[in-house]
C-alpha cells in the first residue's frame, strides 16, 4: 500500500537545521493497522505530517521518497494530491478534535468536506447517515457546535470526517490521547471494528504502547527520530528485541504489577540538537556497554527476517534480563 | 461561578512567557512591530529637532501669504503669511507628546480598573463594568464638547492640559474592558489558583503574575491609546475646544481646512499635516498590531512552537474543506 | 482521628445563558469519602464525574451547596476568608495539566521559593529549595529554567516540590499524570508513595485510569455522574468489582495483552 523509502526530515529554526527523521524505512501492507510507539518528542508526528505530504515549512523534507501504490507522493502534482487526500488517504493530525470549527454546526462541517470534493448533493444525507451509524453517533451531533460535545464525541466526528470521502488508508495521530480510559476504550474498539468492516489500511500512532499492542497487527518503535524496532505485533510484544522497546514496556502502569523504581526510564527523551555519539538511546539504556558510543547501529534482523531492530547487542542483551 | 467552556476559552498567553523579554526587545520581535518602531523613532527624532531648528519662527506672520513651496519656503506658506515648514517641524513634538500622554496616563487608568474589575468579587466587578460601559456608550464627541466648553475660559494658562485631560476621560475605558476580559480568563487558569492556594494576596498576584502575563497586551493598548489621542487632539482642534493659538499638526489642519486650502489650491498646507499624521497613526497602528500578534498566538504565524502545530493541524483539516 | 472527611456533600453549579435561562449541573451529590492519616487513596471515575469539582471543594476554590467538611474532626465548611487562609496550609492541591500550572513567566526557583517565603519558613530558603528539589528528584540546576524548557513530567515535578514548600498534611493529586506519557507515570507516582512514607502526608489520588491507582492506594473510592458508587479496599474492588461499572473501568484500562 505504502512504501517509505530513506526518509529524512527535520525542521528549519533559528540557530539552523535541526534534522529529526533519520532514514526512516518500512512499507505498509493493505488491511492491516501499522501502530508507531514512541515517547512524546521521538518524531512520530513529524512522521504522520511527512507521510500525509502536508509538511510544510518550517519543516523541511531532506531526501527519501514516499510510494503510495507505487506512485511518489512528492513527485505529484498538487491538484492529483489534492484528488487522493480524503479520497485515498486521510489524516487525523494530533488533537484534531480541538481544530474543528468552533462557529460552525457539525453539518456544515461535513458538508463542506463533500462540496469540496463534488460529492452530488443528493447523496449527503445518505452519505452522513451511513458514517455517523459506523462512529456509533446520534444525528442530534449535527446540529451542534463543536463546544456542546464532549471530548469522545468530537474524537468520533474527527473520525467520522476522515472517512466521509470512503478512503482506504488513514493515517491517525494520536487519536484517543486526553480522552479517559472508557470513552478510550470504546473508540479504539470501534476503529478496529471500523477496519476491519470496511478493509481499510491504518497507521495508529500512539505514545502509549499498550493500547498499540492490543490494536495494531504490525508495530514500530521510534526513537530519537529513527526506528529501533519493527515487526508483528506479536513478536514485539513476546520477544522485544531492542532495550527501549523492553524498557518502554516495562514502564507501563498496570494492574497487578508492583510499583518499583527499576520501572523508571531514566534519563529524558532526546534532544534534537546534541544528539547522542554512537546509539542514541544509550544514555538512557540499562544494557549500555562502553561500545555502545562508538558506533551508531544498523536496523538488523533479530528472531525472523521481519523482526528488525537496531541495537548491537542484540541478542546478548536479552540474554541478561 | 462561570460556565466551564469559558475557561477553555481564555486567552492563551502561555507562550509568550518562558523569557521575560525586555520592553524594547519585545517590540523588535515582531516585523509589524519593528516597522513601526523604526517609523515612530523616526518622527520623535523629528520632533525633536523641529524644537531647536526651525528655518523661521513658526508663529511669525511675516512673509507673503499663500505662496507655494519654493527653495525659501520649503512647503510654502499659509495664508496669514507664516512657514508651513517651520510649523510642521516645530508642532510635532506638541503632537507626539499629546499622544503620549494620552497612551500612558489612559492605559494607566485602564489598567488600575481593567484588572480591579476583572480580579475583584463579582460586585465591584459588575459595578467597574457598568463604568466602562457608561463611558463607552456615550459618545467621544458629545464628552470633549462638554469638557471642553468647560476648560475653554481657562485654557490659556494651562496649555495642552486640558485637551489632555479630555482624551483621557474619553479614551480610557475601551482599554479598560480589554484588560477587564483578559483578566477575568488568566484569573481562572490553573497557574493562578495555584497562587491562590499557596496564600499570595491578590495584590502580589496581579503585580507578580497578571501585569507579566498581559504585558504585551499593555504595550499594545497603550499604542492604541496613543493613537486615539493624536487623532482626538486633531479632533478636538477641529472642533474648535482646542487652544487654537498653540501650533501641532491638528491645529494646522484646523486653520487650512478653515481657510478652505482644498478649495483654494493650498495643497502644501493641508497634505503636510494630514501626511504626517498618517504616518504617525500608521507608526501606531503597526506598533499596536505587532504587539497584538505577540500578545495573542492565534494570530501569531511562526513565532511559537506551539501555535505552528495548531496551524498545522488546520490546514491538514482544511485539506479536506478547500479542496 | 480521619484527617480529612466529607459529609453529604453535594455541589450543583448553574450556568446561565442570556439573562434567564439558566442550566443546573449537579457535580456532586451526597458525597461521603474520609481520609485517615498518612494514607494514600484514590478517587477513580470517568471524566465527567465530579472528580475535579471534588477536588477543588476540598481546598475551597468551590463552595459546596451543601454537605459539611472536616478537617480534624473540626467542621470547616463555614470558614472565613482568614481561617481559609490557615487551613490552606494544611492541604495543596496538584493540577493535572502541567502546562498550565505553572506561570510561563517565572522561573523554577520562584515556584517554589514564593509558597516559602509565604508561610514564613524559618531556615535557609535557597537550602530548602535544593532540598525540595532533590526531593522531587530534580537537580539544582533546574532552579534556573523556566516551564517552556521543561517537558511535562518535570513540569509535574516542579510543581510538586512548590506544593511540598507550603509543608501540607494533605495532598490532592488531580489526574496527576493523565497528561503525561505513560512512560513517565511511574516516576510521578513513586514520587507519591515517596512523599507518603517520607514525609507522612495523607494523599488523595484521582484519576480515570484504574492501572495507576491499582499500585499505589489501599483504598478506592469510585464515582459516577457525581456520587460514590463503590468503596473499600483497593485489591478486593479490582478483583471483586460490585458495579457494572467499575467492571467497565477495570476492563478498559489499557493492557497490552488484551487484544482489542
Ligand atoms: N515546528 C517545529 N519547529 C521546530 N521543531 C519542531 C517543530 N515541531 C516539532 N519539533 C521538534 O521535533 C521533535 C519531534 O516532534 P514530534 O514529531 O511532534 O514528536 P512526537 O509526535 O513523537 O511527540 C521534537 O523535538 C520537537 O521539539
Ligand atoms: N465551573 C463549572 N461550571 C459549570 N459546570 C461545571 C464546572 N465545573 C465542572 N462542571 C460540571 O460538573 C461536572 C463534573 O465535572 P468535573 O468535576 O470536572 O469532573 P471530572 O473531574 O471527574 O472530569 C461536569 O458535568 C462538568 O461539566
Ligand atoms: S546499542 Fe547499546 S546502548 Fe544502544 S540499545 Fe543496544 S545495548 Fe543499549
Ligand atoms: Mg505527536
Ligand atoms: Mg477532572
Amino acid at each position: 500500500m505504502m512504501n517509505v523509502k530513506n526518509l529524512n526530515a527535520g525542521y528549519e529554526t533559528e540557530n539552523g537545521y535541526v534534522p529529526i527523521l533519520n532514514k526512516i524505512n518500512f512499507s505498509v501492507k493493505k488491511n492491516i493497522i501499522l501502530g508507531i510507539a514512541g515517547e512524546s518528542g521521538s518524531g512520530k508526528s513529524t512522521l504522520a505530517s511527512v507521510l500525509y505530504n502536508s509538511f510544510k515549512y518550517p519543516g523541511k523534507i531532506t531526501g527519501g521518497d514516499i510510494l503510495f501504490k507505487g506512485n511518489s507522493l512528492f513527485k505529484m502534482k498538487a491538484n492529483e494530491l489534492r484528488q487522493i487526500r480524503g479520497t485515498q488517504i486521510s489524516f487525523i493530525p494530533q488533537a484534531a478534535m480541538n481544530a474543528l470549527n468552533p462557529v460552525k454546526k457539525i453539518r456544515l462541517q461535513f458538508y463542506d468536506v463533500m462540496i469540496a470534493h463534488n460529492v452530488h448533493e443528493d447523496k449527503f444525507d445518505e452519505k452522513i447517515s451511513s458514517i455517523l451509524e459506523l462512529v456509533r453517533l446520534n444525528k442530534n451531533v449535527l446540529d451542534s457546535f463543536p463546544h456542546e460535545l464532549s471530548g469522545g464525541m468530537k474524537q468520533r466526528v474527527v473520525i467520522a470526517m476522515s472517512l466521509l470521502l470512503s478512503p482506504e488508508f488513514i493515517i491517525l495521530d494520536e487519536p484517543t490521547t486526553g480522552l479517559d480510559v472508557l470513552v478510550e476504550h470504546e473508540i479504539l474498539a470501534d476503529i478496529k471494528k471500523i477496519q476491519e468492516k470496511l478493509g481499510l489500511t491504518m497507521i495508529f500512532i500512539s505514545h502509549d504502547l499498550s493500547i498499540l499492542f492490543a490494536i495494531s497487527d504490525e508495530i514500530i518503535m521510534m526513537y530519537g527520530g529513527e526506528i529501533v524496532e519493527s515487526g508483528t505485533y506479536a513478536d514485539v510484544l513476546e520477544h522485544p528485541a531492542h532495550p527501549y522497546t523492553y524498557q518502554l514496556m516495562k514502564s507501563i502502569p498496570m494492574i497487578g504489577h508492583k510499583l518499583d523504581r527499576s520501572m523508571i526510564i531514566k534519563g529524558s527523551t532526546i534532544d534534537f540538537t546534541s544528539r547522542p555519539e554512537g546509539c542514541y538511546f544509550s544514555p538512557r539504556c540499562n544494557f549500555a556497554e562502553p561500545d555502545c558510543t562508538g558506533i551508531h547501529p544498523e536496523l538488523r534482523a533479530a528472531d525472523n527476517a521481519y523482526h528488525l531492530q537496531r541495537c548491537r547487542l542484540y541478542p546478548s542483551w536479552a540474554q541478561r534480563i | 461561578m462561570e460556565s466551564q467552556s469559558d475557561t477553555k476559552k481564555s486567552l492563551n498567553l502561555r507562550s509568550i512567557g518562558g523569557k521575560m523579554v525586555k520592553p524594547l526587545k519585545i517590540l523588535l520581535i515582531n516585523t509589524k512591530s519593528k516597522a513601526g518602531f523604526i517609523l515612530l523613532v523616526s518622527l520623535i527624532i523629528f520632533g525633536i529637532l523641529g524644537q531647536f531648528f526651525t528655518p523661521y519662527n513658526p508663529n511669525r506672520y511675516e512673509f507673503t501669504g499663500g505662496l507655494g513651496p519654493s527653495y525659501a519656503h520649503l512647503l510654502g506658506t499659509t495664508i496669514y503669511g507664516q512657514d508651513v515648514f517651520s510649523q510642521l517641524f516645530y508642532g510635532a513634538a506638541p503632537t507626539l507628546m499629546v499622544g503620549f500622554a494620552v497612551g500612558i496616563i489612559g492605559t494607566s487608568i485602564s489598567i488600575i480598573v481593567g484588572i480591579s474589575a476583572g480580579f475583584a468579587s463579582e460586585r465591584v466587578n459588575a459595578f467597574i463594568t457598568g463604568l466602562i460601559n457608561i463611558f463607552l456608550i456615550i459618545p467621544g464627541v458629545l464628552l470633549i464638547m462638554l469638557f471642553g466648553s468647560f476648560f475653554l475660559g481657562i485654557h490659556q494658562s494651562l496649555g495642552y492640559l486640558p485637551t489632555i485631560l479630555i482624551l483621557i476621560i474619553t479614551g480610557w475605558a475601551f482599554g479598560a474592558r480589554t484588560f477587564r476580559s483578559i483578566t477575568l480568563s488568566i484569573a481562572k487558569r490553573d497557574f493562578i489558583l495555584s497562587s491562590v492556594l499557596i496564600g499570595e494576596s491578590r495584590l502580589s498576584i496581579i503585580f507578580r503574575q497578571i501585569i507579566r502575563a498581559i504585558f504585551p497586551v499593555i504595550i499594545s493598548n497603550f499604542f492604541f491609546t496613543a493613537m486615539y489621542g493624536t487623532m482626538g487632539l486633531t479632533f478636538v482642534e477641529y472642533l474648535g475646544v482646542g487652544n487654537l493659538l498653540q501650533i501641532n499638526w491638528g491645529t494646522m489642519l484646523y486653520w487650512a481646512i478653515n481657510n478652505e486650502a482644498y478649495l483654494t489650491g493650498m495643497w502644501w498646507w493641508i497634505l503636510p499635516p494630514s501626511f504626517m499624521i498618517s504616518i504617525l497613526m500608521f507608526s501606531f497602528i503597526l506598533l499596536n498590531f505587532g504587539m497584538d500578534e505577540i500578545g495573542n498566538p492565534s494570530l501569531r504565524r511562526f513565532d511559537s512552537k506551539k501555535s505552528k502545530k495548531n496551524k498545522k493541524i488546520n490546514d491538514d483539516l482544511n485539506v479536506n474543506t478547500e479542496n | 482521628m480521619s484527617i480529612l472527611r466529607t459529609e453529604n456533600l453535594s455541589k450543583t453549579f448553574i450556568s446561565r445563558h442570556g439573562l434567564v435561562a439558566a442550566d443546573k449541573i449537579q457535580a456532586l451529590s451526597n458525597i461521603d469519602i474520609t481520609l485517615e492519616n498518612g494514607e494514600l487513596i484514590g478517587i477513580v471515575g470517568a471524566s465527567g464525574s465530579g472528580k475535579s469539582t471534588l477536588a477543588k471543594i476540598l481546598v475551597f476554590l468551590y463552595k459546596p451547596t451543601s454537605g459539611n467538611i472536616y478537617f480534624m474532626d473540626e467542621n470547616i465548611t463555614k470558614y472565613n476568608s482568614k481561617q481559609i487562609k490557615r487551613y490552606r496550609r494544611e492541604i495543596q492541591m496538584v493540577f493535572q495539566d502541567p502546562y498550565a500550572s505553572l506561570d510561563p513567566n517565572h522561573s523554577v526557583e520562584w515556584h517554589i521559593k514564593r509558597p516559602l517565603i509565604l508561610s514564613k519558613y524559618k531556615g535557609n530558603i535557597d537550602d530548602r529549595i535544593n532540598e525540595l528539589l532533590n526531593m522531587v528528584t530534580l537537580n539544582p540546576g533546574y532552579r534556573a529554567k523556566f516551564p517552556h524548557q521543561l517537558s511535562g513530567g518535570q513540569r509535574q515535578r516542579v510543581y510538586l516540590a512548590r506544593a511540598l514548600a507550603v509543608n501540607p498534611k494533605i495532598l490532592i493529586a488531580d489526574e496527576p499524570v493523565s497528561m503525561l506519557d505513560v512512560s513517565v507515570r511511574i516516576e510521578i507516582l513513586t514520587l507519591l508513595q515517596r512523599i507518603k512514607d517520607k514525609l507522612g502526608i495523607s494523599i488523595i489520588y484521582i484519576t480515570h485510569d484504574l492501572n495507576t491507582v491499582s499500585m499505589i492506594t489501599d483504598r478506592l473510592y469510585v464515582m459516577q455522574e457525581g456520587k460514590v458508587v463503590e468503596e473499600g479496599y483497593t485489591d478486593s474492588i479490582i478483583n471483586n468489582p460490585s458495579k457494572e461499572y467499575t467492571r467497565k473501568l477495570i476492563e478498559a484500562a489499557p493492557n497490552p495483552y488484551k487484544r482489542i
